[in-house]
């Protein structure tokens, strides 16, 4: 069998039978699934307040007819009645008013009763006080409509190409991007943290104990990191195969359910064009997998198993850097900001949310993703070669003097065949 | 077979090994000794094509081993590991795929395996369920299972008990009858006496010892006299011409002889009064000369 494959193989079982793995992949679904049914529950065991209308006639039916979710309104014929009922808490406030236009009007809460708020029912008077003046005027139907109008704004965002070209930029999808972009953010910074420290554990763990050395006794080193690192993108296929699953479950439950509705019903996903998804995917990909080159770098100049913290500690730096980036692209763009998400290592996550909130051009994005791509296949030749050296290398000083010491000594031996390690004892 | 030509490797200006030159012939057992920093390891590194020397060749039948599969090596390293957390089965499946064995026979052998190292535990146990024990003996199976046309063993003795480096030893013989260069490092002395046919002995990178064991130590000339209940006061026997040093031990003396042919003299004063229960003349102990030959850097 193929010596990259049998690797390949043996990460990939090992990890799917381990509950590390495992943990990783439920911990955000048992997370988002604790915080739905929070959600839930408190939704459906709130009750809408109720508010004890003292008033004339028209004005308690029409309130009545305002009730909503969130407020209900009753009607009592006199102050007295309404305050009994606030009394023995059959309602949480009383709301007098006054008939005369423009009207006015008290509302008294009962503590620890449910909160209604001033704004709730300043909109739901003004509605009856509004057809009350307009009937004190004699206005007709029509006229009425026309009053209550407002004027209309339409935007359009442009953007200007080096020719001085203007095209406009879609507004009304900048929403569902944004909210996509952030979403692959998080998931990002998830990924690489999850699997970063996973890929640099499983070296460490392997060259502290020297089983690399039994390991490299038999095939080569290049072929080892290949399969390592293939194995580890596999199994972060699988975690993104299981999430489309359960995503796929949750609506097809919950296709019923109100607030589930409510939030596929907010984002327009017929805005989301082919080519930002596919910039976005393009950028996830090559972004995780240079993380995970790093990690195994990283990971192969520790000397012990206790080290293998240290080995990560510049990928959640790096990344974390990323991170905070992407996240302030929605306040605008800076000339900093904009070279940084050239930057491998950081334009996998900043690229997206710039290209959302439309700071920058698809053209633009592509450039960095080619960037990005490119330096992926430098870095992991690059990489696949110091790991050669770095894997016989122990320092119990640092993973930099580690680092040094392989650098130095793979530069010096340069023309042998191939590099060599340092400190061989 | 295994020949290394003419090996030479610095590090930094610093010489770890030089013109090291020697061959392990297939069934054939190959003891390298010689103290930390001696060059072992790096011999051992050059051998498995981790390091490249900077002159001469490491041979496998004729060709440079760099160039060729490396399946036919069995390798086990000074420092012990397993992965902890996977089944005993799942490790020794994978290293012997490393090595060119399919999964089913594998599986096949380690049961083999299992029984001739009387391993406590089963094949679906996790390692780190096991005894140290029957860990160490897990890996000795790691490294053996595929039956290695060329065994490279790095201080194998070292954190065995007796009984685990008996079951070794045993491992190694049979790999020995099966055809199998086979290279070790010791600091046990003994361990090398009881099982190589063959040694070399490093010093600061220099081999300073080559050859058969027992030509290696008669090399030295029987200067060792065992004696049990001599006639011959403590002060004759420090006296007697020809013997540098007395060494007294309960009713058994141990002498060192400046002079392999005063033994003579010596057997025949010892037995003068008759009936001897011991004496024994042989040259040092591999551990002696162990021990002169290390000394001699210093």
């Amino acid at each position: 069998m193929n010596t990259v494959k049998i690797v390949f193989n043996q990460v990939f079982r090992k990890n799917l039978k381990s509950g590390t793995w495992w943990s990783i992949v439920l911990s955000p679904l048992v997370l988002g699934l604790i915080m739905f049914g929070i959600g839930y529950y408190v939704s459906s065991t709130t009750a809408p307040a109720e508010v004890g209308v003292v008033a004339a006639q028209p004005i308690q039916q029409g309130l009545s007819k305002q009730s909503s979710d969130s407020v209900k309104y009753r009607t009592y014929g006199s102050q007295a009645a309404a305050e009994k009922a606030l009394r023995d808490k059959k309602i949480d406030g009383v709301l007098t008013v006054n008939a005369q236009t423009p009207y006015t009007s008290r509302y008294i809460s009962r503590q620890g009763g449910q909160d209604v708020s001033k704004n709730t029912l300043t909109a739901d008077l003004s509605q009856l006080n509004t057809a009350a003046v307009a009937g004190e005027l004699h206005l007709t139907g029509a006229q009425l409509t026309k009053l209550l109008t407002p004027p209309t704004v339409t935007t359009r965002s442009v953007t200007f190409s080096d020719s001085g070209k203007m095209s406009t930029k879609g507004g009304a999808d900048e929403g569902a991007k944004y909210f996509l972009a952030m979403a692959i953010s998080v998931l990002f910074y998830g990924f690489l943290l999850s699997y970063g420290s996973m890929t640099a554990q499983e070296i460490a763990t392997e060259k502290g104990s020297r089983i690399e050395e039994m390991i490299l006794a038999a095939i080569s080193a290049r072929a080892q990191f290949i399969g390592k690192i293939l194995g580890i993108m596999a199994l972060m296929v699988v975690q993104i195969i299981l999430y489309g699953i359960a995503t796929g479950i949750a609506l097809l439950v919950g296709r019923n359910n109100q607030t589930i509705r409510g939030i596929v019903s907010q984002v327009d996903w017929s805005m989301l064009d082919g080519s930002f998804l596919a910039v976005t995917l393009g950028f996830f990909i090559v972004g995780i997998l240079s993380y995970t080159v790093l990690s195994a770098l990283l990971g192969s100049l520790v000397a012990s198993q206790e080290q293998a913290g240290q080995a990560s500690m510049p990928v959640v730096m790096l990344s974390l850097i990323g991170y905070l980036a992407s996240l302030m692209s929605a306040n605008g763009s800076t000339p900093l900001m904009s070279i940084m998400s050239y930057i491998p290592f950081l334009s996998p996550m900043m690229m997206p949310s710039r290209l959302a909130v439309g700071q920058v051009s698809s053209g633009e994005a592509v450039i960095a993703l080619a960037i990005s791509t490119a330096f992926l296949i430098v870095f992991t030749w690059l990489a696949a070669k110091l790991y050669e050296t770095n894997v016989l290398a122990y320092s119990d000083n640092s993973i930099w003097h580690a680092l040094r010491q392989s650098w130095t000594i793979a530069r010096s031996e340069r023309g042998r065949g191939k590099a060599v390690p340092a400190n061989t004892k | 077979m295994l020949e290394l030509q003419g090996l030479t490797k610095t590090f930094g200006g610093q010489t770890a090994v030089h013109n090291e030159t020697f061959s392990v012939a297939p069934g054939t057992i190959m003891g390298l000794i010689g103290q930390n920093g001696a060059g072992k390891t790096t011999t051992f590194r050059m051998i498995l094509n981790f390091l490249h020397p900077d002159n001469g060749a490491v041979l496998w039948n004729g060709r440079p081993i760099a160039n060729q599969d490396r399946a036919f090596i069995g390798y086990l390293p000074e420092e012990r590991g397993l992965y902890p957390k996977m089944k005993v089965a799942d490790q020794i499946v994978f290293f012997a795929q490393l090595h060119g064995l399919s999964r089913a026979n594998a599986l096949s052998r380690l049961d083999e395996w299992m029984d001739r190292f009387q391993v406590k535990g089963k094949k679906t146990d996790k390692v780190k369920d096991l005894s140290k024990g029957n860990q160490q003996k897990i890996q000795l199976i790691a490294t053996l299972i595929h039956m290695p046309k060329l065994l490279i063993l790095d201080e194998p003795f070292s954190g065995l008990d007796p009984v685990n480096a008996g079951l070794l030893e045993d491992g190694i013989r049979l790999l020995k009858e099966n055809g199998s260069a086979i290279i070790f490092s010791s600091h046990d002395m003994s361990n090398v006496e009881e099982v190589s046919d063959h040694l070399v002995m490093l010093r600061n990178g220099e081999t300073v010892l080559n050859g058969k064991v027992s030509e290696i130590r008669h090399q030295f000339g029987r200067t060792k006299v065992y004696l049990e209940q001599p006639p011959l006061s403590d002060a004759e026997l420090e006296a007697f011409p020809g013997v540098a040093k007395v060494l007294q031990q309960g009713t058994r003396y141990t002498l060192t002889l400046s002079d392999p042919a005063a033994g003579r003299a010596l057997f025949e004063a010892a037995t003068a009064k008759g009936y001897l229960p011991e004496f024994s003349q042989q040259p040092p102990t591999l551990d002696e000369i162990f021990k002169l030959k290390a000394g001699a850097s210093a």
